[in-house]
């Protein structure tokens, strides 16, 4: 009985490294793209009612992009959208919401999107999964 | 005399040598005068940023602004990641794009002429907000420009 344990163990062990062995090989087979050495960035969008000025949108696009870990700001008239992309580890969505409302005096809210037009395919993957794997990929990629 | 005959013949060789590394040194690609991956993530978040504020494109994005909406920016994250690996192999970068072909990623989205020239637009604003010269914007620009074809009305 203890016996079966044992080589049943082993072989359960030998496969697990072998199925490692051949996933690390696999992940050096290419060294790892250009964009997994740029740092990952985070999102917001808010909509701000009545930033439907020109001028303030300009203001609001460039005080927001010289806030610290902002790596870019968008802003929109028409949309009374402010989008904002940054390094999570430098700021939050929280400091910005507030940093977007002191700048324009105005309400902030969360955006919502509505659309009439037929809906986009979508992925059946979720990305997460994708990333996740991509992740464990190019941490074991040693080109 | 053998001394002098030595020294001639090196410093020969060394100057054909000179010449021909001249010769074989390429011009410096786009990806290089666009100032590199670096330089070509900050454009891409700009043009993000633009993308998702932009209410023409709302209806071809709307589940990745519904992602970002909801704290998820997975969607976005490939986004930027795909955009960084196209725009850099395009202009002749080390990057290799292993996205999906135009064709087949636009296949069934239905976007217009519209919404692909607020697309082009947008990358026009990002690249004009880091200053970038015409000529250099021009060449992306027709790089991706070329793409139309295989994105709009599929």
């Amino acid at each position: 009985m203890e016996n079966t344990f044992v080589k049943a163990s082993k072989r359960i062990g030998y496969t697990l490294l072998g199925l490692f062995l051949a996933f690390v090989v696999y992940a050096n087979l290419e060294p790892a793209p250009m964009h997994s050495y740029v740092k990952p960035i985070s999102m917001t969008i808010f909509k701000v009612d009545g930033l439907t000025n020109l001028e303030q949108v300009n203001s609001v696009k460039e005080k927001v992009s010289l806030h610290s870990g902002v790596t870019a700001c968008g802003a929109n008239p028409v949309s009374e959208l402010v989008s904002i992309t940054f390094d999570p580890d430098q700021t939050s969505e929280g400091s910005l919401r507030k940093l977007v409302s002191n700048i324009t005096g105005k309400p902030v809210q969360a955006a919502v999107f509505k659309t009439d037009g037929p809906p986009s395919p979508q992925c059946p993957v979720p990305q997460e999964y994708i990333q996740a794997f991509e992740k464990v990929k190019y941490a074991l990629c040693f080109r | 005399m053998k001394k002098r005959i030595l020294v001639l013949s090196f410093a020969l060789i060394s100057v054909l040598s000179g010449c021909k590394k001249e010769e074989e040194t390429p011009a410096p690609s786009l990806y290089d005068r666009l100032g590199g991956v670096t330089a070509i993530s900050a454009v891409v978040d700009q043009f993000i940023a633009n993308v998702a504020a932009d209410p023409n494109m709302v209806r071809t994005f709307k589940p990745l602004l519904d992602d970002v909406g909801k704290g998820n920016t997975a969607r976005v994250t490939a986004l930027r990641n795909n955009l960084i690996d196209q725009i850099g192999q395009a202009s002749g970068g080390p990057q290799m794009y292993k996205g999906k072909d135009m064709a087949t990623a636009h296949a069934g989205m239905n976007i217009t002429e519209t919404e692909f020239n607020s697309l082009v637009n947008d990358l026009v604003l990002a690249l004009d907000k880091f200053k970038v010269p015409a000529t250099e914007k021009g060449e992306l620009l027709g790089v991706l420009g070329g793409l139309k074809g295989q994105i709009v009305g599929k």
